[in-house]
């Protein structure tokens, strides 16, 4: 038996990929529920020390880990919401969630590839946050946002086992939920509009 | 059997532990020159829970690895992260923190430094200097390209510095003539004008890689600003060019300050620290969980 995660194959085949890991794994214990949005609070925090120091130091990624958690803190609502919405629940909650975040991994692909580039590159490109080339950072960035919508419209249609427009639906409101919550999290605490609409960007 | 999370696991809490052990931060005796302070500064950094991804504690120790004498915290809209930041740092012993904001509008950023208060962003820029002015604080234009000169047409006689020196010099063709000229108009209108260099600092490594030299009393909020107004600063841009008060620039020529504080990630410990805790979170993300594998091999018998 393979050693690789069962989301590789997700990616791979999304639909396929997602309705044979919802035959597989056991669905039982709060530990499900907690499991893969813990690993990915961790896994945000360790990117964040590792392109800060070039290194894992333990604080500054538990800092970041309890601060961006509310991340996967808000999928986690958003996808019971959403089931729940969508009266589409086969499954009690803690696995639900854990399949659902099956579908994360391009957002934690990037997250390594990212931090790679701090760690095995060996110096910094004075001024910039990152060593790699400016222009593969919105480009990886669109692709992973891109992957993802794949993988969330697999959860639906082959974990869930709905129908196409249910799934296209499910998807929509997923993204409508988590990406209006998390615009408003940066609107209650930033200054949103003026960067948006406004003629300077950064 | 031991399982590959539980190795992976082992391997992010060596990393961690060694990377952790590796991050003290030598003191650094404060360096004079003229019979003034130099402080190393970066005016211009932003923290979580705005877009930054540090947390302002964290911006501060950050910023001792960078070695830096001073910074202020200056997000878009609010000024609370940077107060913590502020007292964070001021149980720890520095560096200085000082409060300040982006100033945010539809056609211009400004930044300002020690303040208390977050300044309303949609007025034109000669009421948000003033209100920056009032507040006691200093104003300074931020990323000054071409895009934001309509609206410094007047602002330019009440601001009290712009950024010459910003990340976007590396990547934008625009950024380096830009933020030249408008510096140059600046300081030609005959009184104080201070060069600023700043990063812009959102996330990762690149806290005071663009700083500021500010030459101050003493190492204290006040102080600074007031050198900030009497334009008592030097910048060297990405070419080691200085711009800035030409005294103080041909001191720190004459008698350079020792190379910036980089952290040293290339020593063999730092990169082995580095990929080991590296491995440990690409291990836990790629490698299956053993609950994982029983759950296939117990759906399997059924
Ligand atoms: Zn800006
Ligand atoms: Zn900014």
């Amino acid at each position: 038996m393979s050693a690789w995660a069962p989301e590789l194959r997700v990616v791979l085949r999304p639909v396929s990929g997602y309705r044979e890991l919802a035959l597989e794994a056991e669905g039982r214990g709060e530990w499900l529920l907690l499991q893969r949005p813990l690993i990915h609070a961790l896994l945000l925090g360790g990117f964040l020390s590792l392109v800060t120091t070039g290194r894992v130091v333990l604080p500054l990624a538990l800092s970041t880990t309890v601060c961006w958690a509310f991340v996967p803190a808000l999928q986690v609502a958003v996808v019971s919401a959403v089931t729940k919405l969508l009266r589409a629940r086969p499954f009690p909650t803690p696995r639900l969630v854990d399949l659902y975040f099956a579908g994360n991994l391009p957002w934690s692909l990037w997250l390594l590839a990212l931090s790679g580039t701090v760690v095995f590159l060996p110096s910094e490109t004075p001024g910039l946050p990152l060593p790699s080339p400016g222009s593969l950072f919105p480009a990886s960035l669109l692709a992973a946002a891109l992957l993802s919508q794949v993988l969330t419209f697999g959860f639906f249609r082959g974990a869930l086992g709905l129908t196409i427009p249910r799934s296209l639906a499910g998807l929509a409101l997923h993204d409508a939920l988590l990406w209006g919550s998390i615009a408003l999290f940066f609107l209650l605490s930033d200054q949103l509009w003026p960067r948006l609409f406004g003629k300077i960007g950064i | 059997m031991i399982s590959s999370r539980a190795v992976s696991g082992v391997l992010l809490g060596l990393g961690g532990l060694a990377g952790t052990l590796l991050d003290g931060v030598p003191p650094r005796p404060p360096l004079y020159r003229g019979g003034l302070q130099v402080l190393a500064a970066d005016f211009h950094v932003h923290s979580f829970s705005a877009d930054g991804a540090l947390p302002p504690w964290e911006l501060v120790l950050e910023a001792r690895r960078r070695g830096l004498d001073a910074f202020a915290i200056t997000n878009h809209a609010q000024v609370w992260a940077a107060k913590l930041g502020r007292w964070f740092s001021r149980r720890i012993g520095g560096p200085t923190v000082l409060v300040g904001e982006e100033i945010t509008s539809w056609d211009y950023h400004l930044i300002a430094v020690g303040i208390e208060a977050s300044v309303p962003w949609n007025q034109p820029a000669t009421e948000a200097i003033e209100e920056v002015h009032r507040q006691g604080g200093v104003a300074i234009a931020a990323h000054p390209v071409a895009i934001s000169w309509p609206a410094f047409e007047e602002a330019i006689d009440t601001l009290d510095g712009s950024e010459v020196l910003h990340p976007l010099v590396h990547v934008s063709p625009g950024g380096r003539p830009g933020l030249s000229a408008f510096y140059e108009r600046g300081r030609s209108r005959g009184r104080p004008f201070a060069a600023v260099g700043s990063s812009d600092y959102h996330f990762g490594a690149g806290l005071g890689a663009s700083r500021t030299y500010v030459f101050v009393r003493e190492n204290r909020p006040a102080s600074i600003l007031e050198s900030l107004r009497a334009g008592r600063t030097v910048v060297f841009d990405e070419e080691g060019v200085a711009h800035g008060d030409p005294a103080l620039a041909a001191l720190l020529e004459s008698d350079p300050l020792p190379a910036e504080s980089r952290p040293d990630r290339a020593t063999v410990p730092s990169r082995a620290a580095g990929i080991c805790g590296w491995l440990g979170l690409a291990g836990l993300v790629l490698l299956r969980s053993t609950r994982s594998r029983r759950g296939v091999a117990s759906s399997a018998v059924r």
